[in-house]
């Protein structure tokens, strides 16, 4: 069949379609209104690799769901890390203390390439769904070596407007600990005085509206207060010439909005385009602004391409500086990269293809590019901390 | 459903496919039981019966939807597409072959008009007493647009509902190739006029072969024109699709209704058709 002229839209027909879907049942309800009626497993594999012989992260993920009758479904999610290679500690000025690469002025001393951690996460959740309510729990912990963190969400979805608007709220707690390990003598010791717990409340409040048979907005908000130890117990800061502890302030709040738009092209074999934009803003001064574009290209046989691209600009915290020339009052020094203003582009591809509507492989990459001189937002930073990564991931989904 | 209902689909097993076709046997005789007017105690002989008292009657959400769909086609149809015109059919009987009362007509007319119906939802009155709604060319379409959203809803993504000729595709066979839809002739009813390749979407016909009387060697078909009382004259069938089977039923009955204008007002939907007028000619367009 011909496309039809997919630029002209006609009245009449927006007129027929609009109050046909107003009507109930026209529309099927989507995958998250009830449990998957099959078991179901998820396994992932990514690695995540640095430029410059940086860090590298492999991550193991497995999960499998589960219904029991109508309304119940069960998950379980297993996830482990192995973090291998450097990073860097701070900005420091050549010397002996600090190894890495130098502008000639200042140095990103690194740590040693000897970094190696593993990290398990397991957490098990439950969803009970009504008819147009859905409750969800999820509970679990990660631990590391230097890091634990024990944590509980609870979501209720709430579909109204005969499914055409779907309202979310969210509510989730973590309490972790962290510390530092030190290598002595071939072993791992915990590094004394260094470290602490912190608790973190996050909200979620959302809205998903279908405009037309074709369109949705969405748009979510977040509010995170975390409140302890929030530094980084393994980063420095050079302050007068010193190297002092990485230390910021003991709370810290989140607020972000994401505003999605979503739109279906059905002459285009059902291609999907999702525009997003996100909006982070914290009490550290931290502000940053996300746009991704992302295009969802069903092709024949069950093929799925996905390319998307993101473009990321964030102003640096109030206490962040790459060095320091003098004391500062409040005592917050950082000088971690994540903290500092720059800007960054990302793109990446997917690949996917259904088999006998059971089994789901995926392989994708995704490259990412931090420039300081990419950012639009301002605030202190250094070309010191420009790298890029790449990652690559397998995915495979089966349903009995 | 009055006419031959088919599921055809592809599931895990046939334990499966059970579950799935009783659910949409079970919510398509549903929606018979709702709004049949052969039965007393549906929702539409209830409205029939309490509409055209004082105040009218308050209808429940998705009677409502219908009615509201059936005001946008008659909105859409400059009045032809009308729900309250099957009353009728107390003047014509397709099956008795005999010509109808002219003058039984003529008296029927005043009771016909969705002009003569307040419809200010949740409530609904009839301005003139005796009026009659039918959702016939509405009912059945829904319900195959039901089925078809049940389908999905039990993770089905390959299939097809015909509901007496209204077809509504869930996808492609599962090796990505379309389902061929046959159109029947409307004179050979054994021949197909043209076929169609369709992987979603859906497709309805209708035309002046369903139901029809010959009267001194002239066809009546069942699609009788709300202001005169009497069957229409164009097309011997038209085919629409659309994304749903509501939208494409409709659709093709309005094209009947518009009798010479019928394409023309095809043309404004930007659907693909296929129209064969009473000389037996064909005109597909944009398939």
């Amino acid at each position: 069949m011909a496309a039809t002229n997919s630029t002209a839209t006609s009245s009449k027909l927006t007129a027929l379609t609009m109050a046909a879907l107003a009507l109930p049942g026209m529309v099927a309800k989507s995958h998250a209104d009830s449990p998957p009626a099959m078991p179901q497993i998820d396994t992932n594999f990514s690695r995540y690799e640095e430029s410059g012989n940086r860090m590298r992260i492999e991550t193991y993920q497995a999960a499998a769901s589960l219904a029991v009758g109508d309304n119940l479904g069960f998950r379980v999610n297993g996830v482990k890390d192995v973090v291998t290679g450097a990073s860097p500690v701070t900005i420091g000025r050549p010397g002996p203390s600090c190894k890495g690469p130098s502008n000639g002025l200042l140095v990103q001393c690194m740590s040693g390439a000897s970094i190696r951690d593993e990290r398990d996460a397991v957490d098990i959740g439950a969803n009970y769904y009504l008819k147009d309510v859905t409750l969800g729990v999820d509970v679990g912990r990660s631990s590391e070596n230097d890091y634990t963190s024990d944590f509980f969400n609870v979501d209720t979805r709430w579909e109204l407007n005969q499914k055409m608007t779907t309202l979310a709220t969210g509510f989730g707690y973590a309490s972790d600990s962290v510390w530092a390990i030190q290598h002595v003598n071939g072993q791992n010791v915990r590094e004394p005085g260094v470290g602490g717990d912190k608790s973190t409340h996050q909200g979620l409040l959302g809205i998903t509206q279908v405009l037309d048979k074709n369109s949705l907005i969405q748009a979510n908000l977040t509010y995170a207060n975390n409140a302890g130890f929030l530094a980084d117990p393994y980063k420095w800061a050079l302050v007068d010439n010193v190297y002092l502890r990485d230390s910021r302030p003991g709370s810290r709040e989140q607020y972000g909005v994401l505003l999605r738009y979503v739109r279906n092209f059905e002459e285009l074999n059902s291609a999907a385009l999702h525009l997003d934009y996100r909006f982070y803003s914290d009490t550290w001064g931290v502000d940053s602004h996300t746009l991704e574009v992302s295009w969802f290209q069903p092709l024949a046989y069950g093929w799925q391409l996905r390319p998307r691209i993101r473009y990321y600009t964030q102003t640096s915290a109030d206490f962040y500086q790459p060095i320091y020339q003098t004391a500062r009052l409040d005592g917050n020094y950082s000088s971690d990269y994540r903290l500092a203003g720059f800007g960054a582009i990302a793109g990446g591809i997917q690949l996917n293809k259904e088999f006998f509507d059971r089994l789901r492989l995926a392989g994708g990459v995704d490259f990412y590019e931090r420039q300081k001189g990419l950012g639009l937002s301002g605030g202190a930073g250094t070309k010191l901390d420009n790298f890029s990564y790449s990652m690559y991931s397998f995915s495979l989904n089966l349903k009995f | 459903m009055g006419s031959p209902c088919e599921l055809g689909l592809y599931a895990e097993d046939s334990e499966m496919a059970r579950r799935v076709a009783k659910r949409i046997i079970d919510d398509a005789l549903g929606i018979e039981a709702r709004y049949s007017r052969y039965r007393e105690d549906s929702i539409l002989s209830m409205i029939n019966r309490k509409a055209g008292r004082n105040g009218g009657i308050e209808v429940d959400e998705e009677t409502a939807g219908l009615l509201d769909y059936a005001q946008t086609c008659y909105v859409q149809s400059d009045g032809l597409f009308d729900i309250t015109s099957g009353i009728l059919r107390k003047a014509w009987n397709f099956q008795s072959g005999k010509p109808p009362d002219a003058a039984l007509i003529e008296s029927l007319l005043p009771m016909i008009g969705w002009d003569r119906v307040v419809w200010m939802r949740p409530r609904l009155a009839f301005k003139t007493s005796g009026m009659e709604l039918d959702f016939g060319g509405i009912g059945k379409e829904y319900a195959a647009d039901r089925a078809a959203t049940l389908y999905l809803e039990y993770g089905i993504r390959h299939g097809v509902v015909n509901f007496g000729g209204d077809i509504k595709i869930i996808g492609p066979h599962p090796d990505g190739s379309p389902w061929r839809i046959g159109i029947r002739h409307p004179r050979q009813s054994q021949h197909v006029m043209a076929s169609i390749d369709l992987g979603q979407g859906a497709i309805a016909s209708s035309g002046d072969y369903e139901r029809c009387i010959e009267i001194d060697g002239r066809r009546y078909g069942h699609i009788l024109n709300p202001r005169t009382g009497w069957p229409v004259q164009g097309f011997a069938s038209v085919s629409v699709v659309a994304s749903h089977c509501l939208i494409a039923g409709s659709a093709c009955t309005i094209a009947m209704l518009k009798e010479s204008a019928g394409t023309d007002w095809l043309e404004e939907l930007w659907l693909p058709y296929i129209v064969a007028d009473d000389k037996g000619r064909v005109i597909k367009r944009h398939c």
